[in-house]
This record gives structure tokens, sequence and C-alpha cells, in this order.
């Protein structure tokens, strides 16, 4: 087995014990637990309520709404996955919900899109002049930032964050988003040929 | 050595190092600029994924949750007797019945032996200690979970 295989199915025992114990004092009344819990999750909860929500005064209500939902219904939490791809779960599904309601699509705005264009170009301008220089690491992650951004479906945005930045296995993300594994597999396949091209389309034809 | 180039996949395949390759890939691979250029493009580009700046919020989003979570009343009540008089029911219930069929189970024990009656009078015991704890541990897991609804809903 490989080593960034095995750290992606690092869910064992002692998960499960440490969610039990948590999920327990919380029932009991400690809402210190349920701090804890916070601490712990509060990274991907913020990063799936940034990549889908657009509108930026939302995202803090949604963030407390999916902590109260929780909270409320951490009694019937079965223990079957790990308790931050359950908090995740709801967080992805109010966001869904809140989009349902705006009716508004899993889409980024036309002007965030023209942004991202203009923003998209300038970077790959950038790049034209320091082609023969190796790009910084944060050079290259300024430019994916917007690159991820531009991404469509926007379900791939999601996935690719899941997936790179907070280093869920393919099970976990298909456990948040209700899709299946495979299809997982395919649309973040698909998302990083997209990513690839959409950085090198700029400077480096003849790569593609 | 493999002639043709890599596919996509195999790319992104072996730049996550979700595969090993093989020594024909490894082979195209020293060989083949253009997928060697490819691998490393993806590794880079997953390192610098990984090292994209994660958004937060300007201020603490534990105290504004927490502040917001229902208030739970620790306000206990008067223990309950009820399970004591189901315990000194249930033994007056066995009592009577022994006392009243005591002769009719002594003619149905007539000629068992005295240790297959002692394994029976264990097993049949150690059946209801089971029993009587599963019971208890169920009735306490519900207990705990009818508060935890209460204490939300106030």
């Amino acid at each position: 087995m490989l080593p960034g295989l095995i750290k992606r199915m690092h869910f064992n025992h002692r998960h499960i014990s440490e969610d039990q114990y948590l999920v327990n004092q919380v029932l009991k009344g400690n809402q210190q637990a349920f701090a804890s819990i916070v601490r712990q999750t509060e990274g991907l909860v913020v990063q799936i309520v940034f990549k889908m929500i657009p509108a930026a005064g939302d995202r803090q209500d949604i963030v407390q709404d999916v902590y109260l939902k929780a909270f409320s219904s951490l009694a019937a939490f079965k223990f079957q996955s790990k308790l931050s791809t359950w908090v995740g779960k709801i967080a992805y599904n109010s966001c869904l919900h809140y989009l349902e309601k705006k009716k508004l699509m899993f889409l980024p705005g036309a002007d965030e899109q023209e942004n991202g264009l203009d923003q998209l170009n300038k970077h790959q301008e950038l790049f034209q002049h320091s082609a023969e220089k190796a790009l910084s690491q944060k050079e290259l992650a300024a430019i994916l930032t917007t690159a991820v951004r531009m991404l469509s479906p926007p379900v791939y945005q999601t996935l690719i964050i899941l997936y790179h930045q907070e280093e869920l296995s393919y099970a976990e993300i298909g456990e948040i988003t209700s899709l299946p594994e495979g299809t997982v597999k395919n649309y973040l396949f698909r998302a990083r040929k997209a990513l690839r091209q959409q950085i090198l389309s700029g400077y480096k034809k003849e790569d593609l | 050595m493999k002639q043709e180039h890599l596919s996509d996949d195999e790319l992104q395949q072996l730049a996550l190092e979700q595969e090993v390759p093989g020594q024909q890939w490894e082979a195209h691979i020293q060989q083949c600029a253009k997928c060697a250029t490819a691998i490393a493009d993806y590794r880079a580009m997953f390192a610098a994924l990984s090292a994209m700046e994660k958004p937060v919020f300007n201020l603490d989003m534990e105290i504004q949750i927490l502040s917001k979570l229902p208030v739970v009343t620790t306000a206990k009540r008067p223990a309950s007797h009820l399970p004591m008089w189901l315990g000194i029911a249930a033994i007056t219930m066995a009592g009577i019945t022994v006392w009243v069929m005591g002769n009719y189970f002594k003619e149905l024990l007539k000629g068992v032996d005295s240790m297959m009656l002692c394994l029976l009078v264990a097993t049949a015991i150690t059946i209801t200690v089971l029993q009587c704890r599963e019971m208890l541990a169920t009735y306490r897991k519900k207990m705990e979970l009818l508060k935890f609804y209460q204490k939300t809903a106030t």
C-alpha cells in the first residue's frame, strides 16, 4: 500500500472511541465537549460553506445553523462514519438547502466568473513573463485559487477542496456529498484535468 | 518499454502515488519528456492545492456557536421509588408462586439428578441476570436520550 492511500484510509478505532466519548459528554450536557467538536470540524465546515455559498454575508449564519442542527441531532448519530464526516454532510446539505431556498444554482455568479477570467488571464500573462523560471508553490497556489473558482460544474470545486485541502478519502467525500465513490473519483479526475488545462492553456500549449 | 503515452488517469494516479509504476511505465517515463513533465506538473499542482490558503471567518465561530446553543437545565427531579417497588413486587410474586406451586415443582423435579438440577438452576439464573443487565443498559440509554431531548426542547 502507498503512503497517500494509507493516510486517507486512516479511520480506526481511536477515531470511533474519541467520537463516542465526545458525543456521550455532549449528551450528558457538557458544552465544552461540543466546543471541542466545533474546533475539530470547523475547518471542514467553513471550506464547504465558502465553496458553495456565494453570498459572504450569509455564510456565518449557515455555519451556525449547521452546528445547531448537529447539536440537536447528535443523539441520532450512529457512529457509522467519522463525526467530522457526519458534520460535513450536514454542512453540505444545509448549503444545498440554502441554495434551493434562494433559488440559486450551485454556480458562481456571472460577475465572479468574469473577475475570475480576468484574474486568470493576468496570472497567465505573469506566467508568460516568467516562463523560464520555475514557479514557486506560493505563486502556483495563488493561480490555483482563481482556477479552482472557475471550475464548472461547481461541485468540482468542492470535491477538489475536500480531497486536496482537507485530505478526505473518496469514501468520505462520497458520504458528505451523497455521491457514489466511483462518481467522486471520476469527477475528481475530470476536475484535475480541467485545472491543469486551464493553467497551462495560456503559456504551455504544447504540453496539453 | 510502453510505446504509447500514459493516459491522463494514469498520469494523475502516478502523481498522487496511488499507483506504483510498472517496469514498462517506468522505462517509458524515463524516455518520454512529455509524460514526465505531465507527472511533474500534476505533482506541483497537488502540492500547491494543499498549500492554498484556507478560508477563515474574522470572528471566533466557536464562541458564536456556543452562545446560540440551547440552555441546558440542570434541575434534578426527586428520585423515583418506582424501581424499588417493582423489585419488591417481583420478589413477592416469585415467593407466592413457589409457595403455592411448591408441591408441583417437587413432583416435577423428582428423580432429577442433583448435579443436573444445580446446572439447570445456574443456567436459569445466568440467563436471567444477563437479560436484566441488557434491559437495564437499554433503559439507561433511552433515558439519556430522552433527557437530552428534554434539555434541548426547553
